[in-house]
């Protein structure tokens, strides 16, 4: 079993590091793992994509279905148990694995392997001691707090660091940040009434800002958000692009 | 009573963009101030030593009440316990009877929301009095509050000036402060003539006996000291050790709830005088039921400021009433189910985004969000209810996502219905509900896994 | 009612708290570190904080000159009537006021203070940085002035000036509960105030609309 290393340890050289990628990037958007692996050769940290990984458990956790949870978080337990570090970008799911399997009455293994589980922003700032990862992108950028990386595994300076260093890109600062977008995973299906009017108000904050690139280390919330612009301004040249996707870039 | 937060009723609230965007634009202001005044203080240290003071208060909940009866009482004060609403109603009402009571004038209590205080002691002949502005004006309404410290919030200043027009004989004016006054007087004589003063109370210290009401307008002042009889309604949870510990309390409430330094009038009751009797009623009324559960104990620290109303997302759309209770947004949806039962409250705990500002607010820092997903495991385990398809739907996705064939087929199969349904503009079950208002995204030629299977 | 309810809530709680109990100490009582300022510029502070919040705060030389100031201020509003706590400061100053009707607010019914167009209490303590005032009494009809009459006058003295609310502050409303008196301590942070209506802030829902403080710099 491996130990879970002290918050303030680094990365070192030949270490293993695994890529954990939430189902529905899987399905929807591949380009944000692309990225991801296209990041790490640049920065010569070598990048493992364990198949057999499936789903956190996050949407039954977050339903109360929690034997269910229990169960997938034993079985990512399992998948990822020989690797020192895993990466998800993603911090929805990286709060359900290093916070929430620690909710999960008994599920020992599953908390030990979730504290090795780092979102992308914090693994490349405080682990692999880096702000400038090389990017160039040209563009407006305005930059999106998911909830769960803001407040459980407080990832937004990392993100900001990060972005603030791309050549090319001019970050422009979103009014309300902190506030949520209205996805909530289930309460998107649930109260779609408040969960529209929620990611509405975040589209107003966006137009605010005069960006023409929206980003966020949660594809989830920048779903919602684009869902509706989509839909409301079909014409509309907004880009929305994962944190990981700009980091990748090379302008 | 109507179920909360039913979602019909949600759809049809939001029907009145108005009164939802007025709320909403009031809290972000309230929010601001509250931010600014916190900065004045070590507000996380302060939130740390408020959390540990109710960490033990309510892990010594029986001696710190056995304590504080016994100086209570030394003090001239009597104390009455309550197991239930029922009992302490009747408390109330039978105290009014033996000092002939025909109207009460009271402070603002929540406990006596709880309590549908005022229906009962109507039904005994015995006339409510709100004295408090917000509660006046929604007694005057015939309606329920819709804030803890704001009861009045959700009616505009038109819609109470033709409310004091009607039911005061006043000519109209939407002039708060004329309205004020208005008020006011109607009040004075109400003062003078009653024969019983009920408040709530926010602090009872164990070690001196004493009762802390807090409050801004004068009115908790005056009706607890114009009639001789004082009724101090006290949830159980209510009590610290010490007055040491009280100060940690005054820095954190009004900078939370309003964003003042401190409440105007800052009451320190320290027993009966000659010619006053007061009485403080000890309420259980299920805070036992928050007590017994670890992961549900600490939304008995609630020191009730508002904080966590101000800034919910969902709150300030949703406004107060949705939430069917006496007590609404995060603290609402977290105590709820065990004041009333898990059947009735079964859809509170979902109807919140988890976004966690709540938790981040909070100044005894309770851990609200986490709270409402536990709560979310328990009505899920507890009741038949917490929406059956949905719950049937993600249980079925759980399943799938046990194997990895089985996972790769439910994800070939939601490519392809995504792919489907923007061709056709139709999509099945929870797709659809999304579809409604918002696009979905294109479908990529390859998922993930098939990119790193070709690429190795 | 049921069988005995003190028995059943402490069970109650007993059942719900589970076994093992706990006799520790509470935490540690937090201490805030008071900003080191001089008292003239926590005189300063204090005036400020109570004017931003609508109300009056005036440092005065000594207790002529304060009974003076007050005259004037009461005169001004048109006020005729005044009630005084019986604290030794408020009862010393009140008696020395010249030109209108003051009387101790003892023996007299809450309708009759009603109609009193002042009242003259004694600030125990003062808290700069809240800009407060602590008083305490121990009669019905004191506990009636804070909030019965339309305006109220605090007196008190620079050396009862606190930074912030500590335990120190707080000492003089625990001393009259430890020495057994009986009544209401309270600290008034300005006018009577609500936002009700709208969230608009209006003064004098209740209470006084109108609050001044006098404080005086030396005493003998």
């Amino acid at each position: 079993m491996i130990e879970t290393s002290a918050p303030s340890v680094r990365y070192r050289q030949g270490e293993r590091v695994a890529l954990f990628l939430p189902c529905y990037c899987d399905a929807l958007f591949p380009q944000i793992g692309r990225s991801v692996v296209k990041l790490f050769e640049r920065l010569g940290v070598p990048l493992e994509y364990p198949m057999e990984q499936t789903c956190c458990g996050q949407p039954a956790f977050n339903a109360g279905l929690w034997s269910e949870a229990g169960a997938l978080a034993r079985r990512f337990a399992d998948v990822f148990s020989s690797f020192p570090w895993i990466v998800v970008p993603s911090g929805s799911c990286g709060a359900m694995a290093r916070v929430f399997y620690g909710a999960l009455e008994g599920e020992v293994e599953a908390t030990q392997v979730g504290a090795r589980v780092y979102d992308l922003a914090t693994f490349l700032v405080e682990k692999l001691g880096l702000d400038d990862v090389g990017a160039s992108f040209a563009g407006t950028v305005t930059y999106h707090d998911g909830c769960h990386a803001r407040r459980e595994l407080h990832a937004t300076n990392a993100a900001l660091t990060l972005l603030r260093a791309v050549r090319g890109l001019e970050y422009v600062e979103l009014p309300r940040m902190d506030e949520c977008c209205g996805f909530g995973g289930l309460f998107a299906v649930k109260y779609p009434e408040l969960s529209v009017s929620m990611g509405q108000a975040k589209c107003e904050h966006i137009a605010h800002t005069g960006a023409t690139v929206v980003t966020s280390g949660d594809a989830s919330c920048l779903m919602h958000v684009e869902g509706l612009v989509r839909k409301t301004q079909p014409h509309a040249s907004l880009r929305f692009m994962h944190l990981a996707e700009i980091l990748a870039s090379d302008g | 009573m109507a179920k909360p937060f039913d979602r019909k009723a949600v759809a049809r609230g939001f029907a009145h963009p108005t009164s939802s965007s007025a709320l909403l634009a009031t809290l972000e202001r309230t929010a601001e101030t509250s931010d600014a005044a916190r900065r004045q203080v070590p507000w996380q240290a302060l939130r740390s030593a408020a959390h540990a003071i109710k960490a033990y208060s309510i892990a010594h909940l029986d001696q710190l009440l056995e304590q504080f009866e016994a100086q209570f009482t030394a003090r001239g004060g009597t104390v009455l316990w309550a197991p239930t609403v029922a009992d302490a109603v009747a408390h109330v009402i039978d105290i009014c009877h033996r000092h002939g009571a025909t109207s009460v004038v009271k402070g603002k209590s929540m406990l006596s929301e709880e309590m549908d205080l005022n229906e009962h002691l109507s039904a005994a002949t015995i006339d409510p009095v709100e004295t408090d502005l917000g509660e006046f004006i929604v007694q005057l309404a015939g309606q329920r509050p819709s804030h803890i410290i704001g009861p009045a919030l959700h009616l505009s200043r038109q819609e109470i000036g033709v409310l004091f027009e009607r039911k005061l004989g006043i000519p109209y004016s939407d002039d708060p402060e004329v309205l004020m006054c208005a008020a006011r007087e109607r009040l004075r004589q109400r003062y003078l003539t009653a024969a019983v003063g009920i408040t709530g109370v926010n602090f009872a210290i164990a070690e001196t006996g004493t009762i802390v009401v807090v409050e801004n307008e004068g009115n908790g002042g005056l009706s607890s000291s114009v009639p001789s009889v004082h009724i101090a309604l006290m949830g159980i949870e209510k009590v610290i050790p010490r007055l040491d510990d009280l100060q940690v309390f005054l820095r954190l409430l009004a900078r939370a709830g309003t964003g003042q330094k401190l409440t105007t009038y800052t009451h320190y009751f320290l027993g009966a005088e000659p010619g006053k009797t007061t009485y403080c009623i000890l309420v259980d009324a299920n805070r036992t039921t928050l007590l017994a559960d670890p992961k549900t104990r600490e939304s008995l620290y609630c020191v009730r400021c508002g904080a966590c109303l101000n800034v919910c997302p969902v709150y300030r759309r949703a406004g107060g009433w949705a939430y069917g209770g006496a007590y609404s947004g995060p603290i609402g949806a977290t105590i709820t189910p065990a004041l009333v039962g898990t059947e009735q409250a079964s859809e509170l705990p979902f109807a919140s985004s988890l976004c966690g500002a709540c938790q981040d607010t909070c100044p005894v820092a309770i851990d609200l969000a986490h709270q409402l997903v536990y709560l979310r495991h328990k009505v899920v385990e507890e009741t038949r209810a917490g929406n059956p398809s949905t719950t049937r739907a993600i249980r079925f996705w759980a399943k799938a996502m046990q194997s990895l064939p089985a996972y790769r087929r439910g994800i070939r199969w939601l490519r392809r219905a995504a792919r489907l349904g923007r061709t056709i503009g139709w999509y099945p079950g929870l797709l659809g509900a999304w579809a409604k208002q918002r696009a979905l995204p294109p479908v990529p030629d390859q998922s993930f896994k098939e990119f790193w299977e070709r690429r190795t | 009612m049921s069988s005995d309810p003190r028995a059943q809530v402490l069970q109650s709680i007993r059942r719900a708290l589970g076994a093992g109990v706990s006799r520790g100490a509470p935490p540690t009582a937090f201490a805030l570190i008071a900003p080191d300022t001089s008292s003239a510029s926590l005189g300063e502070m204090f005036c400020s904080e109570l004017r931003e919040l609508a109300g009056t705060a005036t440092i005065i030389r000594d207790k002529l000159a304060c009974a003076s100031a007050i005259e004037t201020y009461v005169r001004a509003r048109g006020i005729n009537s005044m009630a005084v706590q019986s604290s030794p400061l408020a009862l010393e100053i009140g008696l020395a006021l010249r030109g209108f009707d003051v009387a101790p607010a003892k023996g007299r019914s809450a309708a009759e203070l009603e109609r009193v167009g002042c009242c003259l209490i004694d600030g125990l303590a003062l808290l700069a940085d809240t800009g407060s005032v602590l008083t305490v009494a121990t009669s019905y009809e004191d506990r009636l002035l804070p909030y019965l009459p339309p305006t109220c006058v605090v007196v008190s003295e620079m050396a009862r000036l606190h930074a912030s609310l500590s335990n120190v502050a707080l000492a003089c409303i625990d001393e009259a509960a430890r020495a057994g008196e009986r009544g209401e301590g309270v600290i008034i942070t300005g006018p009577s105030r609500s936002a009700d209506i709208e969230k608009t802030l209006v003064l004098g829902a209740h209470g006084p609309a109108a609050l001044a403080v006098f404080i005086i710099a030396t005493p003998t």
